[in-house]
């Protein structure tokens, strides 16, 4: 056992995984705790899906998938947001159509294109371990913006998060912070798409910082636990998924949900005694 | 400096086609203490809200400070009646306050020691210094509503529109609040809605009526207990009450 816990270490698809872990749990424990407080989780599932469409197109026309899933998931968020705040439509009806379409036209583009997609189906359920090299800089750079956006934009995102009028009044452009949170979510999708893929993406952005919520009401320190947390279950569930030989994706987000599950269950049994 | 320090013209005003406000027409100017009353569903909050640029109107004009209400808005401290927040928002009572000040130079979260400064004046101004560091949704409604006219008062504002501010806060403060407010309104300009026309009479200095239409008075003629039940038509029951008849 033990031999096999410092060789698997040596490979470098598992450490692609690693970093691929580290990287995602940024991302998503950063914007995942917005996720969380502002309540957009639902939009969050609506741009997750969609993005199967730009990747089926990609798959279609030959690019880099990864550029498909980015043009597809900041279209989605900039839609969806643009809907929500010039018609003030009901905005769930929009999100399920999004949602179904996208994932119409990728199902359409992956039957259209050539040959079994086997890639196709790793973007459904992820495959953390066939992460590459380039993909690994793409998750860096996708970072750096997520990072900088939010250390740049950390006030907007509190005052309008917390009180969308009284932002307007102080003259803080609520649209734009706004759509500006979406397309973050959107850049968050992307690197999730890879490490747990889309059907998953949702639990992995909400379940670590909803843990984080229960144990603390600094939005700074939401923010910290939530990125050790997905760090945390997303390198667990790997060495689990290998340990045991069964799909990363699913064994990250079952570890997720575990954790999830006794969190809650703890601040029960504490508010009982 | 021009004394209209808001400028409305004929207003008119509906939510799906049903009028909320008709041909309102008012003139506030510098110094002038307002307050505002009305049976529920008069349009109070609504008129506002058009003030603040929230709402656009129907037809009619306004002009706040010479310009539009979306411009002007950066001078205007607000308290709102309800508002539209999340109590349960992780944020610390410091940082609402906080907000207040927020203008577009004074974005980032680094440099900011000298606005505790200011921060703790006005927390101690309204007796809730030693609340600064916990969460806003672990207080009560009253201490809430009082971090609040905080956050309105913190930014030196030209214009104050308070909705009911006092309407969870118990009377000790609530008398110190309005004598604070008589004070502040020999620099600056105040309209506050109310439904306690008796109280508010002794502070204000001019009385308008909303009630989809808008019936100016001045303060000294809101003297008779007939006057009051008339500005209220129906609704006086709790007005009565306060008087004390
Ligand atoms: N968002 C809305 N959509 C539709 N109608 C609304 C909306 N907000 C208010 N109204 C209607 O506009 C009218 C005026 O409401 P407003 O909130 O301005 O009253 P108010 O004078 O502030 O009352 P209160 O004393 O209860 O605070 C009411 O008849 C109300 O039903
Ligand atoms: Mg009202």
């Amino acid at each position: 056992m033990s031999e096999f816990n410092l060789n698997i270490f040596s490979y470098s698809f598992i450490q692609y995984a690693l970093i691929a872990a580290l990287l995602s749990g940024i991302a998503a424990g950063i914007i995942g705790t917005y996720v969380v407080v502002k309540r957009i989780s639902y939009i969050s599932g609506g741009i997750a899906h969609a993005v199967l469409g730009g990747l089926g197109a990609a798959y279609f026309w030959n690019v880099n998938p990864l550029y498909g899933a980015l043009a597809s998931a900041i279209a989605a968020a900039l839609i969806i947001g643009l809907v929500k705040l010039k018609l003030k439509q009901n905005e769930d009806t929009v999100i399920s159509a999004l949602w179904a379409i996208g994932m119409s036209v990728g199902i359409i583009f992956a039957n259209l294109t050539p040959g079994y997609n086997v890639d196709l189906i790793s973007f459904l359920f992820g495959n953390i371990l066939m992460i590459t090299r380039d993909s690994l800089w793409l998750l860096v750079i996708l970072d750096i913006v997520i990072v900088l956006t939010t250390l740049i934009f950390y006030k907007q995102f509190l005052y309008v998060s917390f009180d969308e009028e009284y932002s307007m009044i102080r003259g803080i452009n609520v649209d734009f912070i706004y759509l500006l949170l979406l397309s973050l979510v959107a850049l968050t999708v992307v690197i999730l798409v890879q490490t747990v893929g889309l059907i998953l993406v949702i639990a992995l952005l909400t379940l670590p910082s909803a843990i984080a919520h229960m144990f603390s009401k600094s939005l700074f320190r939401i923010i910290i636990y939530s990125i050790l947390l997905v760090t945390f279950f997303s390198v667990t569930g790997l060495l689990i998924s290998i340990y045991l030989n069964i799909p990363s994706g699913a064994s990250i987000i079952l570890t997720c949900g575990i954790g999830y599950i006794s969190a809650f269950s703890v601040t029960i049994l504490r508010t009982k005694n | 400096m021009a004394n209209k320090v808001i400028e409305i013209q004929d207003l008119t005003f509906s939510f799906n086609n049903v009028p909320v406000l008709s041909n309102i027409s008012i003139d506030v100017e510098r110094n002038d203490f307002w307050g505002i009353v009305g049976p529920n569903g008069g349009g109070k909050t609504t008129l506002l809200k058009l003030i603040l640029g929230f709402l656009k109107p129907g037809s009619g004009l306004i002009k706040i400070l010479e310009t539009d209400p979306e411009r002007a808005r950066t001078q205007i401290g607000y308290v709102p009646q309800f508002g539209s927040m999340d109590k349960a928002f992780p944020i610390t009572v410091q940082q609402v306050v906080e907000m207040g000040l927020t203008d577009s130079k004074n974005f980032f979260p680094w440099g900011q020691s000298k606005l505790r400064c200011k921060v703790n004046e006005v927390l101690e101004s309204l007796k809730i210094l030693p609340l600064r560091k916990k969460y806003f949704g672990e207080l009560s409604g009253g201490q809430q509503q009082r971090v609040l006219i905080a956050r309105a008062l913190i930014s030196d504002p030209e214009i104050l529109l308070l909705d009911e501010p006092t309407s969870s806060i118990d009377s000790s403060v609530e008398g110190d609040f309005f004598t604070l407010l008589k004070s502040l309104c020999k620099e600056i300009t105040i309209l506050l809605v109310s439904h306690d026309v008796a109280f508010i009479s002794s502070y204000v200095n001019k009385i308008a009526c909303v009630n989809n239409s808008l019936v100016c008075h001045a303060s000294n003629e809101i003297t008779t207990p007939e006057l009051i039940s008339g500005l209220y038509k129906d609704s006086v029951t709790s007005i009565h009450h306060k008087c004390g008849l």
